[in-house]
């Protein structure tokens, strides 16, 4: 049996009306292979803190800026990612008034999509969804000064020139990147999922590549997971897994990928194991080697993806015609009622 | 009755709309001993649906049975959480904004269809807690109760660090009289019996809080015992107003 389908009897059938403690956390070093631009007010987006864990060690216990990549900045281009996927395999449609058809961040949502189903929305009047995935953000292993550049950009004419017939374009500017070759450590968790929702939030983390401003430009980054723990609570921030991880490369951050991923391994397995929760399952190394190769196979044979999609679609839909927006009041109450 | 010293550490920068002006949204420094106990204790005592809609989503029901949702429950387990005390805390300012598609949102101006304020009404600026800020608050609970490691607070759902260790017994006396209270309290969360009689207000939603206050009434003295290391880091003795409930003060009967 493939580890892929093992997994399946750790997952609930249907996606419940209240919130459990059926966590899955997938252990992902984010690196970027581009110039990512992650800021808010013009300048990238920054924060002080413990360079590590370690009060005894002189370097770890210093203060040093890092960069941040904000929890919003991480699972929006995930949702459009996934989002695209729903719209070519016609689950969901972009063109407004089709049955299917799914606006992003607006009153149109169709809230029963996976996409609205599972990262949650908030319309006014039609109410809520709490997402199932939750991030937090992200800080960069390295520090601030030594992960970032400033490059001047500009816009010029056809001809590849700033001046044209005598006249000068303004349009030059400067701005600071992020340097490729930069990690932030994450957590990213989803939780009371089915096993086509773990698919589904493992593939859109899988193959989202761009991050940040001007996405289409530049900003690539690659997700590489490092593990996957199913859980029955929350496990360890991001800002602790970044500092476990540089007390544990004693601050050489300059290190190659797989140098680093093995790293992290190793520190997020023995941080798990300081955390008062019950591990359903845990997937590090070889196994999780298979199932990354499963869940990229899976995404390349489009009979099966279309079939777990699919599923997917089905269970969002019947959730939201029990407990969710398409759900009438009368049976919302019933159902409301027998559970107390 | 047992008593919980928590420390909370933020790992991720914490933000609730305590006070807006304009496009500024701010973060009061205290914690609100209400929000605390959802985020404690959502999905074990308190009920957490994921689908909120109708009057349910608009309105706060604290301390309504109708209410899915509600802190009444923690009564009747015996459970209270304290508001929180800031010991260390630093403020950053965010730009937020709602996202489009194209990944473009044009700020609509004053007079467009739906912008009926002089400003931008699609984005603003977020004053949050940063990441590090370190707060101190204590749970008083009838039993021995499980406290989770990590909660998730305010709008972005932040990651905090929850440190809760059961204060002994010998720490702990009860008192009657007149005392000071040098951690937050809510006041709708004070017993009849207990009287205020000077405090400082922290004016934020849903309840004020008070601070620095001198109070009449029952209380437990908490002060630190002779075995403990100084790395308890209970240096001070504290005073707590004792027979807190939520929604004591005002006339709820859980039905």
């Amino acid at each position: 049996m493939s580890i892929l389908t093992s997994l399946k009897p750790n997952f609930q059938i249907a996606f419940p009306r209240l919130a459990s403690g059926n966590y899955v956390h997938f252990l992902v070093v984010r690196h970027s292979q581009s110039f990512p631009i992650f800021q808010t007010d013009g300048v990238l987006n920054t924060a002080r803190t413990q360079a590590g864990l370690d009060a005894s060690n002189e370097k770890s216990k210093q203060s040093i800026s890092r960069l941040v990549m904000f929890k919003r900045k991480q699972v929006t281009p995930e949702r459009l990612t996934g989002r695209e996927l729903l719209r070519s395999l016609n689950l969901t449609s972009a063109t407004a008034g089709m049955d299917n058809f799914c606006e992003y961040n607006g009153e149109n949502s169709c809230k029963k999509c996976p996409d609205c189903i599972l990262y949650g929305f908030a319309i006014g009047d039609s109410g809520s969804e709490r997402s199932k995935v939750y991030s937090d953000s992200a800080f960069s292993l390295s520090p601030y000064e030594l992960s970032h550049r400033s490059f001047t950009f500009n816009a010029p004419f056809e001809g590849g020139t700033m001046s044209e017939k005598g006249e000068m374009r303004s349009s030059i500017n400067e701005q600071d990147h992020i340097l490729p070759e930069v990690s932030f450590p994450t957590v990213e968790t989803l939780r009371d999922s089915t096993w086509e929702g773990f698919i589904y939030i493992l593939g859109n983390l899988l193959r989202t590549r761009r991050y940040g401003a001007q996405e289409s430009r530049t900003g690539t980054m690659t997700n590489h997971i490092v593990g996957i723990a199913l859980c029955d609570g929350e496990i360890f921030s991001n800002l602790h897994f970044t500092q476990a991880l540089y007390d544990s490369l004693d601050g050489d951050t300059a290190r190659p990928i797989s140098n680093l991923s093995a790293e992290a391994t190793m520190v997020a397995e023995k941080l798990l194991n300081q955390e008062p929760v019950r591990k359903r399952q845990v997937i590090f190394g070889q196994q999780l080697d298979e199932l990354l190769a499963e869940v990229n196979s899976l995404y390349q044979d489009e009979e099966r993806l279309r079939h777990t999609l699919t599923t997917l679609y089905e269970q969002t839909k019947t959730y939201s015609e029990t407990y969710g927006a398409t759900a009438k009041q009368e049976t919302r109450r019933k159902t409301s009622r027998r559970e107390e | 009755m047992l008593f919980y010293q928590c420390t909370l550490t933020l790992h991720d920068n914490i933000f609730f709309a305590t006070r807006e002006m304009g496009i500024l949204y701010e973060t009061e420094k205290y914690l609100h001993n209400w929000a605390l106990s959802f985020a404690l204790f959502e999905a074990t005592f308190i009920p957490k649906p994921y689908r909120l809609q109708g009057a349910v989503a608009q309105r706060p029901g604290y301390l309504e049975t109708a209410n899915e949702q509600n802190l009444l429950v923690l009564n009747e387990h015996g459970i209270y959480v304290f508001p929180a005390l800031p010991l260390k805390w630093s403020y950053q300012v965010n730009t937020f904004k709602a996202a489009q598609v194209p990944y473009y949102g044009q700020s609509k101006q004053f007079g467009e269809r739906g912008a009926n304020r002089n400003y931008p009404i699609n984005y603003g600026r977020a004053k949050e807690l940063a990441v590090g800020s370190l707060y101190q608050t204590y749970i008083i609970a009838r039993e021995p109760i499980s406290i989770p490691r990590w909660i998730r607070l305010g709008k972005w759902a932040s990651k905090i660090q929850v440190d809760a260790q059961r204060l002994p017994a010998n720490a702990i006396q009860q008192k009657s009289g007149e005392y000071s209270c040098t951690h937050p309290l809510n006041p709708i969360d004070l017993p009849g019996s207990t009287r205020l009689l000077l405090y400082n207000r922290i004016v934020m939603p849903p309840v004020s809080l008070v601070s620095q206050s001198r109070l009449v009434g029952n209380y437990w003295q908490i002060s630190k015992p002779d075995h403990w290391s100084n790395s308890h880091d209970l240096s001070h003795e504290v005073c707590l107003p004792s027979g807190v409930s939520y929604g004591a003060n005002i006339a709820v009967t859980p039905t």
